[in-house]
């Protein structure tokens, strides 16, 4: 069997014919809601900490760059902001109280108290939790482009290849006090692999997340159609 | 030429292929066959089928609940009798954790049903409905017809993504580039659900499966109307886009005239029974519907549940938490005391419904009323993950050093 034809049948099976189940509707938009009715009802954001995967080694230095771009940006717009540090300090506060920071579920506890603390104490209007993510951008030929950004892959050996490349970019949700999003938009920041001949290799963590430019130019693309 | 002249002669061509009926293969029932899969292509089939089941499983989406898949392979039984025992198949059933009404069959004859369809229906009758029309496309092997078939559309399907995102485009006024990047979107449309001929056999095989398990055949058609809630989910109908898969409305008629003209003397429907045997699968489809914002939604679901059990503690607790989740400030918090102090009634062991009262009671300011509750949760759940910060809140309370 073809992989092709293996395809097919997988959704053959997943389509079962009992009226829809089919696929959902990509939204180009940043706005899960109508921009008349954001700006309605957002006024005043409460920002949340960066958060990235482990793994990434987001410097201390590139997540306050973020934090930074995103109130800037907000304040242009003329929100008003609870700082993230409001909530840095309820979290604290919360981990403080639990017995074992490194048990998951004590931790996740936490997180969802800080949270409701955080509700219970402030008045805002919707919460900005940014993030980093990674994405796969596409790549031809040594350049990638992806959410909004362009970068050359660095390279050593000769030849012209095409697929797709691990890269970062920053996520923006902003939701409301029910934790539904309202608006979520995306920025790409930078390419985390180099070529090698053929071979595509992880770059150091060393070496991500130094170039100031990019990411104050991600939040921008980011959150342009604030 | 004109661009839109030949986008239109493209666009007509490519509907007129897909319309073009897949029942050319003369494929024998899988009662009439002696060995199961009957050829390596088949074999390949079940190979790729397996290969999705066990994707389902690795990324955690599978609701196991032994009772429900007892109950479920019950329904089967009584529908297929023994025309199955000689080939020593046994109906297996497994339940997917998603909010979607969904339901689904492998070649080899395991039903997926999604949490979503169970609790979208609301008597046996309904669901036998559905699950009947998966079992005719697994006795007539219709995902091995429609394999044999696609032999003959291959051809045409290669590099139309873009066509079809034009047309998902047009469905819903956006144009979805990443699909249209992928070329995936062809795939799934042209091979999202079976082909009109083949859906209309099952809808009809399915009402005779349903008598002969002495299932209410006139339910079949409140089953499908059902299957419209799918739209709180943004998921748009493949079948209303392209003309080879049959429209949900004109299956409802044809069912509808079908059980006009059967003899069937309906039985009786026992819809709290059905509640109440599927308690479990509702409550946990009410919390995926919540992690969806749909609290209105989760509550019906909920309500049903507690018309038919109002002891049962864990739906009282959640009816609670809908209104926690859709209105965290209120202003009025009663709806959610009422429903936490109902599930404490049901069940005094409760414990997140003594904490979730207590949370509540601490909003309200009503200092004394959450210090019993949060004393009442920490009894309960001494090395709860969170016991260290309910702990705190009482201390505060108290007047203590939180």
């Amino acid at each position: 069997m073809t992989t092709q034809t293996a395809m097919r049948v997988l959704f053959w099976l997943v389509g079962l014919g009992l009226g829809g189940t089919a696929i959902e509707a990509a939204d180009p938009s940043p706005y899960l809601i109508s921009r008349d009715e954001f700006r309605r009802d957002v006024k005043v954001i409460a920002l949340m900490p960066v958060e990235a995967p482990a793994w990434m080694e987001l410097p201390a230095a590139a997540a306050a760059r973020i934090d930074r771009a995103i109130a800037n940006r907000l304040t242009k717009e003329k929100y008003a902001l609870l700082p993230a540090t409001t909530y840095a300090r309820i979290q604290e506060k919360m981990l403080s109280h639990i017995d074992d920071p490194t048990d998951a579920r004590q931790r996740s506890a936490a997180t969802e108290h800080s949270l409701r603390e955080l509700l219970l104490r402030h008045r805002f209007d919707a919460f900005l939790q940014p993030r980093v993510v990674r994405v796969d951008a596409a790549y031809e030929s040594d350049r990638s482009e992806w959410d909004g950004t362009k970068q050359s892959v660095k390279h050593k050996g000769g030849g012209k290849f095409s697929g797709k490349v691990a890269a970062s970019s920053i996520e923006i949700t902003i939701a409301d006090r029910s934790q539904r999003p309202l608006f979520r938009g995306y920025g790409g920041i930078e390419v985390l692999m180099h070529r090698v001949d053929k071979q595509l290799i992880p770059l150091p963590s060393s070496d991500l997340f130094q170039d100031d430019k990019r990411i104050d130019k991600a939040v921008t693309i980011a959150l342009d159609e604030l | 030429m004109p661009k839109h002249f030949t986008w239109c002669v493209a666009l007509w061509s490519l509907l007129a292929v897909l319309a073009l009926p897949t029942q050319g293969a003369k494929v024998a029932p899988i009662t009439d066959l002696e060995v199961l899969p009957e050829n390596e292509e088949e074999a390949g089939l079940w190979e790729v089928s397996r290969e999705h089941e066990q994707g389902i499983l690795d990324r955690g989406e599978r609701y196991g609940n032994p009772e429900v898949e007892a109950f479920l392979a019950d329904m089967a039984r009584r529908m297929l009798g023994t025309s199955l025992d000689r080939h020593e198949i046994a109906i297996e059933f497994f339940i997917v954790r998603r909010p979607t009404l969904s339901a689904w069959v492998y070649p080899y004859g395991k039903v997926a049903v999604t949490t979503g369809l169970l609790a979208g229906m609301d008597n046996d009758s309904q669901l036998a409905a559905i699950i009947g029309h998966e079992l005719a496309h697994f006795i007539d092997r219709h995902s091995y017809r429609e394999l044999i078939a696609d032999k003959r559309q291959s051809a045409v399907g290669k590099g139309l993504g873009f066509l079809a995102t034009a047309l998902v485009a047009k469905q819903t006024g956006v144009i979805d580039t990443r699909l249209m990047k992928t070329g995936q979107i062809w795939t799934d449309l042209v091979t999202s659900g079976y082909s009109r001929e083949l859906e209309h056999d099952a809808d009809a095989e399915g009402l005779a499966l349903m008598a002969a398990g002495q299932y209410t055949q006139r339910e079949a058609v409140p089953a499908f109307e059902a299957l419209a809630q799918n739209d709180l989910y943004g998921v748009v109908d493949v079948a209303a886009i392209w003309s080879s898969h049959p429209k949900l409305a004109d299956r409802i008629e044809n069912l509808r005239a079908a059980i006009a003209d059967s003899t069937q003397v309906a039985g009786p429907i026992d819809t709290n029974a059905y509640r109440r045997a599927l308690a479990t699968v509702f409550v946990v489809n009410a919390q995926l519907d919540m992690n969806e914002h749909h609290h209105e939604h989760a509550r019906a679901t909920l309500a049903r549940v507690l018309e038919a059990a109002p002891d049962n503690g864990w739906a009282q607790f959640f009816y609670g938490e809908t209104w926690r989740r859709e209105q965290p400030d209120g202003p009025d918090l009663s709806p959610r005391i009422e429903a936490y102090a109902r599930a404490i009634s049901a069940d005094p062991d409760l414990a997140p419904a003594h904490r979730e009262l207590g949370m509540a009671y601490r909003q309200q300011g009503a200092t004394a009323d959450a210090i019993a509750a949060f004393d009442h949760y920490l009894t309960l759940a001494s090395d709860a993950p969170d016991a260290g910060i309910v702990r705190s809140y009482r201390a505060e309370l108290a007047g203590g050093t939180p």
